[in-house]
C-alpha cells in the first residue's frame, strides 16, 4: 500500500541496547501526518459508513432486529418498481454531471480566459450561487411555473414546459443548477493553474482554437471528472427536490425507498441500509468510469515555470453573446432562487403574483430578534470555521493520495468512502456516526463523545472531505513532484518543502477549498439534526424547527439572513487573503 | 513503509485521539444531571424554561426537530438510549415504544378530560398533552362555494382535480388520517379502495402542509386535507389580512381522526432520571404548564392550536370548537401497519 505521499514527517528515534522489547517496539513506531490521515479517515468516514451498510446484512449488529443474517431487507430493493427507480437515478446523476460540467468549463474559460464584460459578475457571485439551497432553487422554479404563477400571470403559456419541470426533466436540471457552482470552482482552480503553453503548442504546430480548447479539456481531466463525480454522486443521493418536482409527474427515485425506511414507525434501518448498498453500486460504476478515463496518463502542468495566461480579445458579438450567456445563466443559477427567497419571505399575501400583494421585510425584523438565529448562527459559525480548518487539512492529504500516478489500493479506497460519503444521503451518514460512537463499550472505555461538538465536529469534516478533497484534486494532480524532491534535496524538511513549494501554488485554491466548506457546513442540516448537542441547536435545526412551525416566511428570511453571513465571511477572507498573503501566494492564474 | 509499522501508528495515533476525546468528554460530562428532551413541539422550549425556573434539582435540555429525524435518531441510539424524554405529535410512535418496553409508564394519574381520557392508553405508558384534528378540510370558499361535506361527495366528478392532501411518507400526521379512514370505512382495504378513488377523481398529492397550502392559495386545488394547525394558521393569517378571492375555511369531511401529541419517558435512563422526567411531565400537565397553551402567540407558534386534554386548561383563543364528530383510533392497532399502508400509497397513489 503506497501510504506516502509526500508529507511524511519521519522522526526514527534510537534505542539503546539495554532498552526493552516493549521500548523497542514502541521507539519504532512513528506518528506521521500519513498515520494521523488514516486513523481519522478510518473512525469519521469507514467506520460509521460500514456499521450502517452492515445493518442490511446483521440488523442484530446494531440491535435494529433479531437476525445476525439475513438478506430479508433486500426484498423491496429488488423489486420491479426499485428497478426502476435505481435506473431514473442513475440516468439523472449522469446528466446532472455532465451537464454541469460542461456548463462550468465554459464559464470557467469565458472568465478566466476571456475579455468578456459580463465576467466580472459570475466572479462576485459565485459563492452567493454555492450557497443557494436546492429548496430555495426548487421554489423559484415552481412560483415561475406552477399554476397560475409568475409565468401565467404575464400571459405566457408555460403548460408544456410545466409538465417537463414537475418530472425527471426539471428533477435533473434543478440538479444540474446546484452541481454548476461546484463544477465551476473545481474547473477554474485546475485551469488556473494551467499556463498558457500548452494552447501556444497546439497553434505553432497548426492547431485552431477548437483543438487548442480540446487540448486544455485533456489537461483538466482529472479536475472535469471530480466535479462530474461530486455532481454525479449529490445527484444520485437527493431526496429534496425529487420529492418536492415529482409530486405531480410521479417520478421517482432510488432515496425515496431509503426515506421511506427512516420515516417508518418503527424505523426500518435494514431496509434503508440495502437501499444505501445500491446506490453505492452507481459509485462504483462512476469510479470505474473515472478510472478508466485517466489510466496511465500524466497531468502534472503546474510548475514553477508556469506561464501567465494571454487573455482572448473578444470581438463585439463575442462579447455580446458571451456577456449574454453569462447573464442568462445567472438569472437561472441565482435569479430564481433568489426570486423563491422573496417569494418566500418578503411577499405578503398569497406568497405569489396571483393577486394582491406587498414586498416588505417584516419578516427580517421580526427573526432578528428569533431564539432560531442569533446563537445557532453563533455556533454554527463557530463549528464550521473549526469544520472547514480540519477539512482542508485532511483534503490536502488526500487529494495528494487521489492524484496519485500509481493506481495503488489505498488510492481506490480513498476514492470509494469519499465518493460513498456523498452518495450516502446526510441522515443515513449521521445514522452511522450514532451507531458507531454511542456503542455502549465506547462509553464503558470512558468516551462519552456522542452529543458533543467533538462529534458534530467530526461528523461535518467526514461530510465535507469529499467535496473538499475533490475540489482541490485538479490543482493536486498538476504539481510537478520534482520541485519537492529539488527542495528535499537542497535541504529542506518535508514540511518546510512543503510550505515553501506547494503551498504557493494552491494557496489560493486551498482558500476556496476552505470556503466551500465553511459555506457548506453553515446551513447543513442532516447531520446536524441528528448530531447537535443537547441545548445547542445550529442554525439549519433553527430553520428546520420555525418551518414545521408554518413559519415559513420567518424560516425562509432566517436561512436568507444566514446566507449573507456566510457571504461577509468570504468576502473577509477574500480581503486578507489579498491584503497579506505572500505576493507568491497570489500568482497562480494571473494574466497578462 | 512497512504494514506492522502502519498498523502500529494508526493505533497509537486513535489511543491518542481517544484520550484526548476523552479528556474533553469527561470535562463536558461533569454537569449536575441532566434529561434530555426529545421534542418535535413548537412551545416545548417554553416548557422546559418554565419548568427549569420552577425547581433547582433537574435540568430537561431541548433537543429539538421534527419527528422523522428525532424517530430515527432514537432507533439509531438501539439499546443505549440517550433520550430522557420525547414529546411528539401523534401516539402510534409512543404505541411502538411502549411495544417494545421502552418507556417507563406514569405513576400518576393525569387529570385528564374526558377527551384527554380517551386518547390516554389505558395503561398509563405515556402522558397525551393535547390533540389535533387529522384531516381539516381547508378550503376557499370564494372559489369553492359547496365544499363536499362527507367522503363520498369528494369522489364527485364536480371535484374533480380539486383536492389535495400530503404524503404519508413526508409529513408524519398525514398517516393517521389514512389509518382514521380506513379505521371508519371499516379496513384496511376499503380505505385503500377509497384513496384510489380519490385519485381517479384527480387527488394532487403534494409532501406536506406547506405545499398543499400553497397549491391551495394559488388556485391549483380549491381544498387541501392538511392538519388542523397548519388551517388555522393559514385562518388566522388571512384573517389578519385579507386578500380577495381567497376566503379559507375549515370543514371536517366524515369522522377526522384526533390525533394526540404524546409525551414518554425513557425506561432505559437511571431511576433519578426517570423520577425528574416524570416531574417534567407533571409540570407540562400542570396548571402552570398548560398556561403556555393560552399565552403563546399562535401566530408564531402554531402548536399551540391543539385541543387540551387536562380538565381545566383553557385553550388558546384561536382554538375552534371541536369537530362534531370525531374518531380515535388506537395506535396499538394502527401503528404496526404504518410502513406497509405508506409503501402502497408510493406505489399506487404517489407515484402513479
Amino acid at each position: 500500500m503506497a501510504l506516502d505521499g509526500g508529507l511524511l514527517v519521519r522522526h526514527r528515534v534510537p534505542f539503546s541496547n539495554e532498552d526493552s522489547r516493549f521500548k523497542r517496539g514502541f521507539n519504532r513506531i512513528r506518528i506521521t501526518p500519513m498515520a494521523v490521515f488514516w486513523t481519522l479517515i478510518t473512525f469519521i468516514l469507514v467506520i460509521p459508513i460500514l456499521l450502517f451498510l452492515s445493518v442490511a446484512f446483521s440488523p442484530r449488529l446494531m440491535s435494529q432486529g433479531h437476525q445476525w443474517f439475513t438478506l430479508a431487507s433486500f426484498k423491496p430493493v429488488f423489486s420491479g418498481a426499485y428497478g426502476i427507480a435505481l435506473l431514473h437515478s442513475l440516468i439523472i446523476g449522469v446528466i446532472a454531471a455532465v451537464g454541469a460540467m460542461i456548463i462550468a468549463l465554459s464559464m470557467a474559460w469565458l472568465v478566466l480566459r476571456t475579455n468578456s464584460p459580463a465576467r466580472i459578475l459570475w466572479n462576485t457571485t459565485i459563492f452567493a450561487l454555492f450557497l443557494a439551497p436546492s429548496y430555495l432553487i426548487a421554489l423559484g422554479w415552481q412560483r415561475l411555473f406552477e399554476q397560475r404563477g409568475v409565468l401565467e400571470i404575464m400571459g405566457l403559456h408555460v403548460e408544456p414546459i410545466r409538465n417537463l419541470l414537475y418530472g425527471p426533466v426539471g428533477i435533473t436540471m434543478v440538479l444540474m443548477v446546484k452541481g454548476i457552482p461546484f463544477a465551476y470552482l473545481v474547473i477554474a482552480n485546475a485551469m488556473r493553474g494551467l499556463g498558457e503553453e500548452f494552447e501556444q503548442a497546439v497553434r505553432v504546430h497548426g492547431g485552431n482554437r477548437l483543438a487548442a480548447f480540446k487540448v486544455m479539456a485533456s489537461l483538466l481531466m482529472p479536475s472535469l471528472f471530480s466535479a462530474m463525480a461530486i455532481v454525479f454522486a449529490e445527484a444520485i443521493s437527493d431526496f429534496g427536490v425529487a420529492s418536492t418536482l415529482s409530486s405531480v409527474g410521479h417520478f421517482s427515485v432510488a432515496t425515496y425507498q431509503l426515506y421511506q425506511g427512516i420515516n417508518s414507525i418503527p424505523v426500518n434501518f435494514p431496509v434503508s441500509a440495502a437501499t444505501s448498498i445500491t446506490l453505492l453500486s452507481l459509485v462504483i460504476m462512476a469510479i470505474l468510469a473515472q478510472n478508466r478515463a485517466l489510466r496511465g496518463r500524466s497531468f502534472r502542468t503546474l510548475s514553477g515555470r508556469t506561464r501567465p495566461v494571454t487573455i482572448t480579445k473578444l470581438s463585439f458579438l463575442g462579447k455580446f453573446s458571451t456577456s449574454t450567456y453569462i447573464v442568462v445563466l445567472l438569472m437561472i443559477t441565482l435569479g430564481i432562487p433568489v426570486f423563491g427567497a422573496i417569494s418566500a419571505s418578503m411577499l405578503d399575501g398569497l406568497g405569489s403574483l396571483l393577486s394582491h400583494y406587498t414586498i416588505n421585510f417584516s419578516n427580517y425584523s421580526r427573526v432578528l430578534h428569533s431564539r432560531f438565529l442569533r446563537n445557532p448562527l453563533i455556533y454554527s459559525t463557530e463549528m464550521s470555521l473549526i469544520t472547514a480548518t480540519l477539512a482542508v487539512g485532511l483534503a490536502a492529504i488526500a487529494s495528494k493520495v487521489l492524484t496519485s500516478a500509481r493506481n495503488t489500493r489505498s488510492k481506490k479506497f480513498v476514492d470509494f468512502f469519499l465518493l460513498a460519503a456523498v452518495a450516502l444521503p446526510g441522515i443515513v451518514f449521521a445514522i452511522g456516526y450514532i451507531f458507531t460512537y454511542n456503542l455502549r463499550f465506547i462509553n464503558d472505555l470512558g468516551l462519552h463523545i456522542y452529543g458533543t461538538s467533538f462529534l458534530l465536529a467530526l461528523a461535518y469534516t467526514a461530510n465535507a472531505l469529499p467535496s473538499t478533497s475533490r475540489s482541490l484534486v485538479g490543482n493536486m494532480g498538476q504539481i510537478q513532484e520534482s520541485m519537492m524532491d529539488a527542495a528535499r534535496v537542497h535541504g529542506s524538511g518535508a514540511a518546510r518543502a512543503w510550505i515553501d513549494v506547494t503551498m504557493p501554488l494552491i494557496a489560493r485554491p486551498l482558500l476556496i477549498a476552505w470556503l466551500l466548506t465553511f459555506s457548506g457546513t453553515l446551513l447543513e442540516l442532516p447531520v446536524s439534526e441528528l448530531l447537535y448537542p443537547p441545548g445547542s441547536p445550529p442554525v439549519a435545526v433553527g430553520i428546520e424547527l420555525s418551518l414545521a412551525g408554518f413559519d415559513y416566511g420567518g424560516g425562509t428570511a432566517i436561512e436568507v439572513l444566514s446566507i449573507l453571513w456566510a457571504l461577509v465571511v468570504v468576502g473577509i477572507a477574500f480581503f486578507l487573503f489579498n491584503r497579506f498573503a505572500p505576493p507568491g501566494w497570489k500568482r497562480l492564474g494571473n494574466q497578462r | 513503509m512497512r504494514i506492522n509499522s502502519f498498523k502500529k501508528s494508526v493505533s497509537i495515533a486513535a489511543s491518542l485521539v481517544f484520550a484526548a476525546v476523552g479528556l474533553s468528554a469527561q470535562a463536558a460530562h461533569a454537569a449536575p444531571i441532566t434529561i434530555n428532551l426529545y421534542e418535535a413541539i413548537g412551545y416545548a422550549p417554553d416548557e422546559i424554561k418554565a419548568f427549569n425556573a420552577s425547581q433547582s434539582t433537574y435540568q430537561v435540555v431541548d433537543v429539538g426537530g421534527s419527528t422523522g429525524p428525532l424517530l430515527a435518531k432514537v432507533a439509531a441510539e438501539g439499546t443505549n438510549p440517550a433520550w430522557g424524554l420525547f414529546w411528539a405529535d401523534g401516539d402510534t410512535w409512543a404505541a411502538s415504544f411502549d411495544t417494545n418496553g421502552n418507556v417507563a409508564p406514569l405513576t400518576f394519574k393525569p387529570n385528564y378530560s374526558s377527551l384527554g381520557k380517551r386518547l390516554a392508553p389505558k395503561n398509563n405508558a405515556f402522558a397525551i398533552t393535547g390533540s389535533t384534528v387529522m384531516v381539516a378540510a381547508l378550503y376557499n370558499a370564494a372559489k369553492m362555494t359547496t365544499p363536499p361535506a362527507t367522503l363520498p361527495a369528494m369522489l364527485r366528478t364536480k371535484y374533480k382535480g380539486q383536492i389535495g392532501m400530503n404524503d404519508p411518507n413526508i409529513s408524519g400526521p398525514t398517516y393517521p388520517f389514512i389509518a382514521g379512514l380506513m379505521n371508519q370505512l371499516g379496513s384496511e382495504d376499503a380505505g385503500k379502495s377509497y384513496l384510489v378513488q380519490l385519485k381517479k377523481n384527480g387527488l394532487v398529492v403534494n409532501d406536506k402542509n406547506g405545499p398543499t397550502i400553497h397549491a391551495l392559495e394559488i388556485g391549483q386545488i380549491n381544498m387541501g386535507l392538511v392538519q388542523n394547525t397548519a388551517a388555522l394558521a393559514e385562518i388566522i393569517k388571512f384573517t389578519a389580512k385579507p386578500v380577495a378571492g381567497f376566503t379559507p375555511k375549515i370543514l371536517y369531511p366524515g369522522r377526522p381522526t384526533m390525533m394526540p401529541s404524546s409525551l414518554a419517558i425513557d425506561s432505559k435512563r437511571p431511576a433519578a432520571e426517570i423520577a425528574g422526567a416524570e416531574a417534567f411531565v407533571k409540570f407540562v400537565l400542570s396548571p402552570a404548564g398548560q398556561s403556555i397553551l393560552a399565552s403563546t402567540d399562535a401566530t408564531v407558534n402554531s402548536d399551540v392550536l391543539c385541543y387540551p386534554s387536562i380538565v381545566g386548561t383553557t385553550p388558546n383563543k384561536y382554538v375552534p370548537a371541536l369537530p362534531t364528530a370525531y374518531q380515535i383510533i388506537n395506535p396499538y392497532t394502527w401503528g404496526p401497519l404504518q410502513s406497509e399502508v405508506d409503501a402502497w400509497f408510493t406505489a399506487n397513489i404517489r407515484t402513479k
